[in-house]
């Protein structure tokens, strides 16, 4: 398959909604094919036999190793101004969320 | 060809907020309202380079919560990615649990109209909560972070539920259980109960049988609008159904809101990817191991649940339904009956006090019965008191406020009305003698050798004396009277 | 006075402790080295913020020394990449989208670091995001490489590498999730130094992609990244995937050196294709002074190494893509809000605030993550790691250590490849494996091209093998390295 076909049109769409990402129509062509290039190099990996590969979770901790429930320091609301110009009224504001959006 | 049966195919979600000191995965404090935004750390906020840690309390509220439903505990529990932005969600994604939940496979039972059902559980699994968005201007919505992280426990049951009525009993017996043994307030205005319906028709046309398109209504916040939520999807499906006969298959799922002022539901139109949750293992938390020994600590810990509570307080001190339901809506105010109940002759007797005056109380002054200064077992003196004749009712009612008020014991204040008492023993004598003119019939039957008989008369010298005369006394003259007409 | 700025940490601190240095001055002479490069024609470009109080804390750190206070790296300065968080400094990851944040907390390895006497002195240059091999893909511009200011320092740690080649820090931290601290050492003629995954804290480092993410360490000596890694390692309560596993003998005499009776494999899969002559040449100098020192050298076949770029391009975008969710101008950095909505304040916020790398890898990874793609891209991925790890445990039983160059080639034009995503992904060639299998890794210069570019080979080992690596390394300068 060419790479500029790896990623059609809807799927680069929906990519694009799932990313947050709105691109001018020249970014956009690039990326389409740039994109497809990479995906199409991952296709070794499909002659690897992975049947064997359960992950073993060796890493896995103990229940009684997690943090303790014990109440640590907050941020100081003064924190929380430097961090936005949008901090108004003890909140963070945003455009109007419509439901569903 | 009409449809000769179109059964209601309903599943619940529902996320209960976890009673711990602090978040699921971070320091913060864990508590509900007060100033947006002040209980907020670089983690919870998801500022650049903060890393989660799990709350051991999140884990074991959630194993207990499981246990409770008769779930199995995984050995091996991991926490996933749920990815979505939105802007109560800081990091972009939800730390939840996907194909290794914490607990699996268990159920409930609840009573609808006389009958007992068992409503599977499929699962438990622990995730953390979002902010809340604030709609209070036109303009602009407004975040508090306070709540985001907050550990919730999502209790996913099957399909097994076929009524609005089940639905709700479902909800109800869940909230039941969790603030029973103690994970969660499971207060629906405070969103520390807050339930998912999946609602669909399997309809049944000749030899077809047809699924609708599952319909999930999410957030609902009262039992009624569970109720009414359910109620009113099983009509609108049937008319859809009538009309466009679209099946699950054609159509798939769809997300509606519950309007609980119109009394409908609205479809939300979202697109298709936004439901791409793409999970992924979560990277910056290990899988946890939970060993036997740790689960079996958690069971120990596990009270009698209400529903088995019920039972024994029917079975073995004879309640009716309602009584043994109106005295395990907690799980303090069950110990507490159970407490007195054990000391007292007739536990009847004690759970029909604890009912009117003890809840009473707790009512008018706004207490839990944790803060409540009567002890258990002084209930139980008191309401035997009154058995036995010793106290007439309003005695015992004075008794028990004074028991309020003072902090004294029973016995303490029975001791001082005691010094204070009538000790005459002409008026008792004659008080005796009035009673046993009265009541010829009573003296008969204590002839007959009915003992109560005499109880039920010294009853009525004690209230005659207005509570005053001396007990032991006045037991003693009624004593010899009665002797002397035998 | 002397010129200390090109002085290892090491002789930094007994010359401080003989009197001849002061903290003061070593900052000021880095700094000047800084400002007169910033006046040359081709600024290095290594630092995107020299603290304007450097000189202050420097002094300060005089000032307990004079008191007697002795700590193991009192007075040390060192340059920061600008993805790890200092607490009220700027922090960009050399991005648009975090502009005007400044941290209010600190990584546990600069706190480790700070608490030892270090002083951070600045912010260095990087690839947005770590995001790339070059260290052009920034707001700020490229970082050059002081061999050859046409070329690319390496990335994404490029300005971390190039503020301690140039004399301008005693060493420096940068990230590695992919090969971006050893490509850059490499390039620039230091030692890089990729933890064991879980040896050094993550809190405070931006997540790329956390599966992989380690701090990283440039340093002029193996003695150097060996004192520093001692400083900062061992367990963090802040990060459940950080190891309880420091590293005691702060001092290089402490560690295992001598070259007889290791066993190096030398795998052909990175040896074949592509490589330079002259690296290959300086490579196989190596390979004999290992020999001639008593080790055995065996060349083996480890097919799965090829895998791993294609491995490292899928799971590393995929934790991006998630990773990077929270920038969406809503707590903290840019926001661009056209007045238009929700949904078009996050994706204008994101498409003015992201680089085109970071948005290619944002999203590859939304993809490799999707519904219908998830299981032949994201899950063969997990699985084909599982393979190798469980691979390179068994080689990591017969040999001591694996030997490779760092990089295919020396360092590479700017330009060269920064319109090329997949030829920019091959200079990772030699380096993701570490990282995807969680083993450390180390870049040791190996001398330079005719035309003076430096050359780099690696040595890694299992888990946990810093203290062998390092030692290794400094056997091999004496062995005339
Ligand atoms: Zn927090």
């Amino acid at each position: 398959m060419p790479d500029t076909e790896r990623l059609s049109d809807e799927a680069l769409d929906a990519l694009l909604f799932l990313s947050r990402l709105e691109l001018s129509p020249d970014e956009r062509s690039r990326l389409k094919r740039q994109a497809g290039e990479i995906i199409s190099h991952f296709d070794s990996l499909s002659r690897i036999d992975t049947s064997d590969a359960q992950a073993d979770h060796s890493g896995a901790v103990d229940a009684g190793s997690l943090r303790a429930d014990e109440i640590g320091p907050s941020l100081p609301v003064p924190a929380m101004k430097r961090l936005s110009g949008n901090f108004l009224d003890g909140y963070f504001a945003v455009p109007k969320i419509i439901e569903g959006e | 060809m009409g449809i000769e049966r179109a059964e209601l195919i309903v599943g619940c979600e529902v996320h209960v907020q976890l009673l711990t000191k602090t978040k699921a995965f971070c320091a913060c404090e864990n508590r509900y309202g007060g100033i947006p935004n002040t209980r907020v750390c670089p983690t919870c906020l998801a500022l650049p380079g903060a890393l989660p840690r799990v709350n051991r309390e999140l884990l074991d509220k959630s194993i207990l919560a499981g246990l409770a439903l008769n779930c199995t505990v995984a050995s091996l529990t991991k926490f996933d990615r749920k990815n979505y932005m939105y802007p109560d969600l800081p990091k972009g994604y939800q730390i939840s649990q996907f194909d290794m939940p914490i607990c699996e496979g268990g159920w409930l039972d609840i009573d609808v109209s006389g009958t007992t059902k068992r409503i599977g559980i499929i699962r438990l699994h622990m995730e953390e909560d979002a902010g809340k968005n604030l709609h209070i201007d036109d303009r602009r919505s407004y975040v508090d972070f306070n709540r985001c992280g907050a550990p919730l426990a999502e209790i996913v049951s099957k399909p097994d539920i076929r009524s609005a009525e089940e639905a709700s009993a479902y909800v109800q017996g869940i909230r039941e259980v969790m603030r029973f043994i103690g994970v969660s307030e499971c207060n629906m205005e405070e969103g520390s109960l807050r339930c998912d319906v999946n609602v669909n028709l399997h309809v049944t046309e000749g030899v077809g049988e047809f699924a609708t398109p599952i319909a999930e209504i999410k957030n609902l916040n009262s039992f009624r609008s569970i109720r009414n939520a359910i109620a009113y999807e099983e009509r609108r499906q049937l008319e859809e159904w009538k009309g466009k006969r679209v099946t699950l298959q054609m159509a798939g799922k769809q997300t509606r809101g519950w309007d609980d002022d119109r009394g409908v539901s609205v479809l939300q139109r979202t697109k298709e990817e936004a439901s791409d949750y793409r999970y992924f293992p979560e990277p910056d938390l290990k899988p946890i191991v939970v060993t036997s020994a740790h689960v079996e600590r958690i069971r120990a810990m596990l009270p009698e649940l209400p529903r088995v509570m019920r039972a024994r307080f029917e079975k073995d001190f004879g309640l009716t339904a309602y009584d043994a339901q109106v005295l395990t809506t907690s799980s303090s105010i069950a110990a507490y009956f159970d407490a007195a109940a054990a000391k007292s002759v007739d536990p009847k007797k004690a759970a029909n006090w604890i009912q009117t005056e003890v809840l009473g109380v707790l009512n008018t002054q706004g207490i839990t019965v944790d803060e409540f200064p009567v002890p258990p077992e002084d209930i139980a003196k008191l309401v035997d008191s009154v058995q036995s004749g010793i106290n007439t009712i309003s005695m015992a009612k004075d008794i028990f406020s004074r028991m309020i008020n003072s902090n004294m014991s029973f016995d303490a204040l029975m001791a001082t009305r005691v010094q204070t008492r009538n000790a005459d023993g002409s008026a008792i004598a004659a008080w005796v003698d009035e009673v046993l003119a009265a009541n010829p019939k009573v003296v008969e039957d204590w002839k007959r050798g009915r003992k109560n008989a005499a109880l039920w008369l010294m009853g009525q010298v004690m209230k005659k004396s207005g509570g005053t005369a001396d007990a032991k006394l006045a037991n003693a003259i009624l004593e010899r009277r009665l002797q002397a007409l035998q | 006075m002397m010129d200390a700025t090109k002085l290892p940490v090491v002789e930094i601190l007994s010359l401080i402790d003989d009197g001849k240095l002061s903290s003061e001055e070593l900052v000021k002479a880095y700094r000047a080295a800084l400002e007169g490069d910033r006046a040359s024609a081709k600024p290095l470009n290594a630092y995107v913020e020299f603290f304007d109080d450097a000189g202050d804390l420097a002094r300060a750190a005089d000032a307990r020394r004079k008191a007697g206070e002795r700590l193991p790296l009192l007075g040390v300065p060192f340059a920061v990449k600008d993805n790890i968080s200092i607490a009220g400094r700027a922090l960009t990851c050399a991005s648009d989208i975090l502009e005007g944040y400044t941290s209010p907390y600190s990584a546990t390895v600069i706190e480790r670091l700070v608490a030892a006497g270090a002083i951070p002195v600045g912010r260095t240059n990087m690839d947005e995001f770590a995001m790339g091999s070059s260290c052009e893909y920034s707001r700020y511009g490229a970082t050059r490489n002081p061999f050859d200011r046409d070329r690319t320092p390496g990335g994404s740690s490029g300005g971390s590498a190039v503020a301690v080649a140039a004399g301008m820090a005693a060493f420096s931290l940068g990230s590695e999730t992919g090969g971006s601290v050893r490509l850059p050492a490499s390039f620039c003629g230091l030692y890089g130094l990729k933890p064991s995954y879980g040896r050094l804290s993550r809190y405070g480092l931006v997540a790329f992609g956390s599966s992989l993410d380690q701090i990283g360490i440039c340093a002029r000596t193996a003695g150097d990244a060996a004192l520093i890694l001692s400083v900062a390692a061992g367990r963090d309560d802040h990060d459940e995937t950080s190891a309880d596993a420091p590293v005691p003998g702060a001092r290089l005499e402490a560690l295992p050196r001598g070259l007889a009776g290791l066993r190096v494999a030398v795998p052909g899969e990175f040896s074949g294709i592509g490589t330079d002559p002259e690296v290959a040449s300086a490579f196989e100098r190596v390979i004999s002074l290992f020999e001639k020192a008593g080790a055995a050298v065996e060349r083996i076949s480890f097919p799965l190494l090829k895998s791993c770029i294609a491995l490292y391009y899928i799971i590393a975008p995929a934790e991006a893509s998630s990773n990077l969710a929270r920038f969406d101008g809503i707590r903290y950095g840019a926001r661009v809000d056209g007045g238009k909505g929700l949904f078009s304040l996050y994706s204008v916020t994101r498409d003015r605030g992201f680089g085109p790398e970071v948005k290619r890898r944002i999203v590859v990874g939304n993809f490799v993550l999707s519904s219908g793609y998830v299981d032949a891209y994201y899950k063969k991925a997990l699985a084909v790691r599982t393979l190798l790890v469980r691979e390179l445990t068994g080689l990591f039983g017969r040999f001591d250590l694996l030997l490779s160059p760092t990089s295919p080639t020396p360092a590479f034009r700017i330009g060269e490849k920064v319109d090329d995503p997949v030829a920019m992904y091959l200079s990772d060639l030699c380096t993701t494996f570490a990282n995807l299998a969680g083993v450390p890794a180390l870049s040791i210069p190996a001398g330079a091209t005719k035309s003076g570019l430096p050359i780099g080979v690696q040595i890694a080992g299992k888990l946990f093998s810093e203290p062998l690596l390092l030692g290794t390394a400094a056997a091999l300068r004496g062995e005339g390295l």
